[in-house]
C-alpha cells in the first residue's frame, strides 16, 4: 500500500518536473517531439514500477499534453479536430506501451525467481547426494527451508523400531503422537495432503516410494505464514528430494547389513572348513597307524587286536563326523552354487550304500527305484550324502538285522523318495519333534551326530527344491520321505 | 613282489602321513624316496627314475595338477594321487591331466596296495590280469570274450548294445582303475560329447541292469561319485 502510494507520488512529481522542463520549448518544437518525451516517461514508469503507476502516468501525461501543448495552449479548448485525434492516439499508445512494458517486467521477475528456485533445489540435491548418514540430512534441509521460506524447521526420523525421534541438534516443542500418526499412515495412501496442523506448527510427511521416511515440522512462530492447502511447489519438490535421500540411505544401510551377514556366515563356514581339515589330517594318520599296527602284529595278540579294532571304529566315526562338519560348511558356503548335473537316482543310491557298507554290516538293504524315474538334476556328492546320512541314522537307531527299504516313485510330477526301516520307529509323538529338531538346529557347532546329519539332509533337499518329513509307518518302523522336482531332463538317444 | 625291487617317489607335505605311507610302501617291498615339496619330488623323479610316483594334491609350493602336467611332458611314469574327500574337482583335473588313479585319505594299506597293483599292471604291457592274450576276461560270473565280441553269464549270452559293449571293454582294459566321465565319453562317443555325462550315466544304468545281479547295489561296475567309474574284479 505504502509502496504504491510512493510510486504514485513519484509519477506525479516526475510528470510535473518534465512538464516544467519542456514548457519553455512550447511553440519552438513540433508537438510530436514533445509527445515522445512523455511516451518515454510512461515507458520508464511501466518498466520500473507497478501496473497502477503506469496507468496513472499514462492518463496524467495525456492530460498534461492535452492541456499545455495542444493549441490552444493552457486550455482544454481545441481549434482543430485533428489534435483531438492526436491526443486519443497518444492515450492509446501509452496505454499499450505501459501494458507491454509491465508484462515484460513480470516475466523477468518470474524467471528470476524460477532460476533461484532451481538453484536452491540443485544445491539441496547435490548436498543430499553426498550424505551417508540419515542425521546428516538435517542441516541441508533446515537451511533450504530457512533460505526459501524464512521458517525454522525440525526433522523427525524413525529409529529402528519405527519410533520417531528428533534428528540433529534442534529445539522446539513437538507433538510426537500427531507426528507418529502421520508417519504411520497406510503405505497405499502416501501424500503431502496428509500434513496436519498443531498449534502454530505444521507437520508434513517426507514421502518414500513404499513408506513415509520421516516427518518435517515447520515452526512459523509469530510470522503469519499461511500454508496453502497444497504446499508450495518448491517446498514439495524439496521434500520429495529429502524423502528420496532418506529412502536411498535406508537401502544402503540394509545392503550393508546383508553384506555383513553374508560375510560373517562365510567366515564361519571357512573357519569350520579349516577346523575340520586340521582335525582330519591327524585323525587320518591315526587311522593309518592303527591299521599298520594291526597288520604287523601277530594274530596271537588277540586282546590287542580287539582294542585296535575298537580304536579304528572310533576313528572312523570321528572322521565321519568331521566329514559332516565339512559338508555343513560347504553347504553354507555354496548354497547357490550346487554342482548340479543330470543324475541317475539308482546309481546314486547304489554308491551311497557302497560308501555306507561299513556301518550297514548286519543290516538288509533293499532298493526299489521305479524305472519311470527320469534323470534328476542334482549335486551328486551332496545327494549321496543325503542317503548316507539317512542310512547312518538307521544304523544308529535300530538293532542289527533291521531291514531297510529305499525306494522312489513318481507322484504327480514329483519324485517321492523314501528311506524306511522296520526298527522300533520314532518314540510316540516324536516324529514331529525330530522334524523340528533339524529345523531349529541352525547353530552348526552346537549340534552333533544325529542332529547334524539330519540337518544336512534337510538343507540339501531344500537346496534342490524338495521337502522332507519323518513318520512312523503303520506296520512299525521309521520312515523318511522326501520329494524332488522333476525339472526338464535332457533326451538321451539309446543307440 | 618282483625280484628287482621297484622304486616309488612319494611326494607329500604332511610329515605324519608321508611317514605312514612310506612305511606301508616299504612293507609292500618298494624302495621309497620321500620328499615334502613338489620341487624336490620332481628332482627325485628325474634322478631316481622310479616305477611309480605317489603325489599329494595339496602341496605347499605348487599345484598338484601342475606337477602332473609337467611330469607328463617327459614321462609316462604311473602316478597315484592322494587327496582329501572334498577335492572332487581337483581329482578329476588330476586324472584328466594324466594321473592314473587316486586314493582318498584316510585309506587302508590293502586299498593302497590294490591301487598300486592296478596302476602298475596297466603300465606293464605283459599278459597281466587286465590284458589276457586270448582276449577273454572274467569277473564274477561274467565272461567277456573280446575276440568274438561276446559277453556271457554262465552259458547265457548277454545282449549288449554297441555302446554298452564299448564301455564295458574300456573298463575291462583298465580293470581296477578309475576312468573319468570325460575320458569314457571321449573314447566311446567322441570329443563332442565330453560335456554330457548324463549320456554315460544312462548307458551305465542299462549296462548294470544286464551285468549286475542287483543293479542298485553293484559289485563290479562301481561309481566314483563326482569322478567316474571303476571296474572291480572281485
Amino acid at each position: 500500500m505504502r509502496r504504491s502510494l510512493n510510486e504514485m507520488m513519484l509519477v506525479v512529481s516526475g510528470i510535473v518536473l518534465v512538464t516544467f522542463m519542456v514548457l519553455p520549448l512550447r511553440g519552438h518544437v513540433l508537438l510530436p517531439n514533445i509527445l515522445m518525451v512523455y511516451l518515454f516517461l510512461v515507458f520508464l514508469v511501466a518498466f520500473k514500477m507497478s501496473r497502477w503507476a503506469a496507468l496513472l502516468a499514462s492518463f496524467l501525461s495525456t492530460l498534461v499534453c492535452y492541456y499545455y501543448f495542444v493549441p490552444i495552449h493552457s486550455s482544454f479548448a481545441i481549434n482543430d479536430i485533428q489534435y483531438l485525434l492526436v491526443i486519443l492516439m497518444m492515450l492509446l499508445i501509452v496505454l499499450v506501451t505501459s501494458h507491454l512494458a509491465s508484462g515484460l517486467r513480470m516475466q523477468i521477475v518470474l524467471s528470476e525467481s524460477r532460476e533461484r528456485h532451481i538453484r536452491c533445489l540443485y544445491d539441496l540435491a547435490s548436498q543430499l547426494a553426498g550424505i551417508s548418514k540419515p542425521e546428516a540430512i538435517v542441516e541441508p534441509c533446515q537451511r533450504f527451508i530457512q533460505v526459501n521460506f524464512n521458517i525454522y524447521s525440525i526433522l523427525l526420523l524413525p529409529s529402528e523400531d519405527g519410533k520417531l525421534f528428533m534428528a540433529g541438534q534442534a529445539e522446539g516443542q513437538i507433538d510426537y503422537s500427531l507426528a507418529q500418526q502421520i508417519f504411520d499412515e497406510d503405505p497405499k495412501e502416501l501424500s503431502f495432503d496428509k500434513c496436519r496442523r498443531s498449534g502454530q506448527n505444521l507437520y508434513a510427511p517426507l514421502l518414500g516410494s513404499t513408506k513415509n521416511q520421516g516427518i518435517l515440522v515447520f515452526f512459523p512462530g509469530q510470522k503469519a505464514w499461511t500454508v496453502p492447502k497444497e504446499l508450495d511447489p518448491l517446498l514439495r519438490t524439496g521434500m520429495t528430494l529429502m524423502g528420496l535421500a532418506l529412502e536411498r540411505l535406508g537401502y544402503a544401510e540394509r545392503e550393508r547389513k546383508a553384506m555383513l551377514a553374508v560375510e560373517s556366515e562365510r567366515l564361519r563356514a571357512a573357519l569350520l572348513a579349516s577346523l575340520s581339515h586340521d582335525i582330519r589330517t591327524p585323525v587320518a594318520v591315526l587311522a593309518g597307524v592303527a591299521e599298520s599296527i594291526a597288520l604287523s602284529l601277530p594274530q596271537e595278540f588277540k586282546p590287542v587286536h580287539g582294542m585296535l579294532e575298537g580304536m579304528q571304529r572310533q576313528i572312523g566315526r570321528m572322521l565321519s563326523d568331521v566329514d559332516k562338519l565339512l559338508d555343513m560348511a560347504r553347504l553354507h558356503r555354496d548354497i547357490v552354487s550346487l554342482n548340479k548335473e543330470w543324475q541317475v537316482l539308482e546309481e546314486m543310491i547304489g554308491s551311497a550304500i557302497e560308501a555306507s557298507k561299513g556301518v550297514l554290516q548286519g543290516y538288509f538293504v533293499e532298493v526299489s527305484v521305479g524305472r519311470e524315474i527320469p534323470l534328476l538334476e542334482m549335486d551328486a556328492m551332496m545327494m549321496e550324502r543325503v542317503f548316507r546320512n539317512l542310512l547312518e541314522n538307521v544304523a544308529r537307531h535300530t538293532p542289527e538285522g533291521t531291514h531297510v527299504d529305499i525306494g522312489a516313485r513318481m507322484v504327480e510330477q514329483q519324485v517321492v523318495i523314501w528311506v524306511a526301516d522296520n526298527g522300533p520307529g520314532f518314540p510316540f509323538g516324536q516324529e514331529e519333534a525330530i522334524f523340528s529338531e533339524f529345523v531349529h538346529k541352525k547353530n552348526v557347532i552346537g549340534t552333533s551326530g544325529f542332529g547334524l546329519g539330519l540337518s544336512i539332509v534337510r538343507s540339501v533337499i531344500v537346496a534342490h527344491g524338495g521337502m522332507i518329513h519323518a513318520e512312523n509307518q503303520p506296520s512299525g518302523g521309521a520312515k523318511f520321505v522326501f520329494t524332488l522336482p522333476v525339472g526338464n531332463p535332457p533326451v538321451v538317444g539309446l543307440d | 613282489m618282483t625280484e628287482t625291487q621297484q622304486g616309488v617317489v612319494l611326494i607329500e607335505d604332511e610329515a605324519m602321513i608321508r611317514h605312514y605311507v612310506a612305511m606301508a610302501l616299504s612293507a609292500s617291498g618298494f624302495k621309497v624316496w620321500e620328499s615334502g615339496t613338489a620341487a624336490q619330488g620332481l628332482l627325485e623323479t628325474v634322478s631316481r627314475r622310479p616305477d611309480l610316483v605317489v603325489l599329494d594334491l595339496g602341496l605347499p609350493d605348487r599345484d598338484g595338477v601342475d606337477v602332473i602336467r609337467e611330469l607328463r611332458n617327459w614321462s609316462d611314469i604311473p602316478i597315484l594321487v592322494l587327496s582329501v574327500r572334498t577335492e572332487e574337482v581337483q581329482k578329476v583335473e588330476a586324472l584328466d591331466a594324466g594321473a592314473d588313479d587316486y586314493l582318498t585319505k584316510p585309506f587302508g594299506v590293502p586299498e593302497l596296495q590294490a591301487r598300486i597293483r592296478a596302476v602298475l599292471r596297466r603300465r606293464t604291457h605283459h599278459a597281466g590280469e587286465g590284458m589276457p592274450e586270448d582276449g577273454v576276461f572274467e569277473f564274477g560270473e561274467i565272461r567277456v570274450d573280446r575276440i568274438h565280441r561276446r559277453v556271457t553269464r554262465g552259458s547265457d549270452i548277454i545282449h549288449l548294445t554297441p555302446i554298452e559293449y564299448q564301455i564295458l571293454t574300456l573298463l575291462v582294459a583298465n580293470v581296477g582303475r578309475v576312468l573319468t566321465h570325460r575320458y569314457i565319453l571321449q573314447k566311446v562317443w567322441g570329443p563332442e560329447y565330453v560335456e554330457r555325462p548324463h549320456y554315460l550315466r544312462v548307458f551305465m544304468a542299462g549296462l548294470r541292469r544286464k551285468i549286475e545281479k542287483n543293479s542298485s547295489n553293484p559289485r563290479h561296475l562301481m561309481t566314483e561319485t563326482g569322478i567316474g567309474y571303476r571296474l572291480v574284479r572281485e
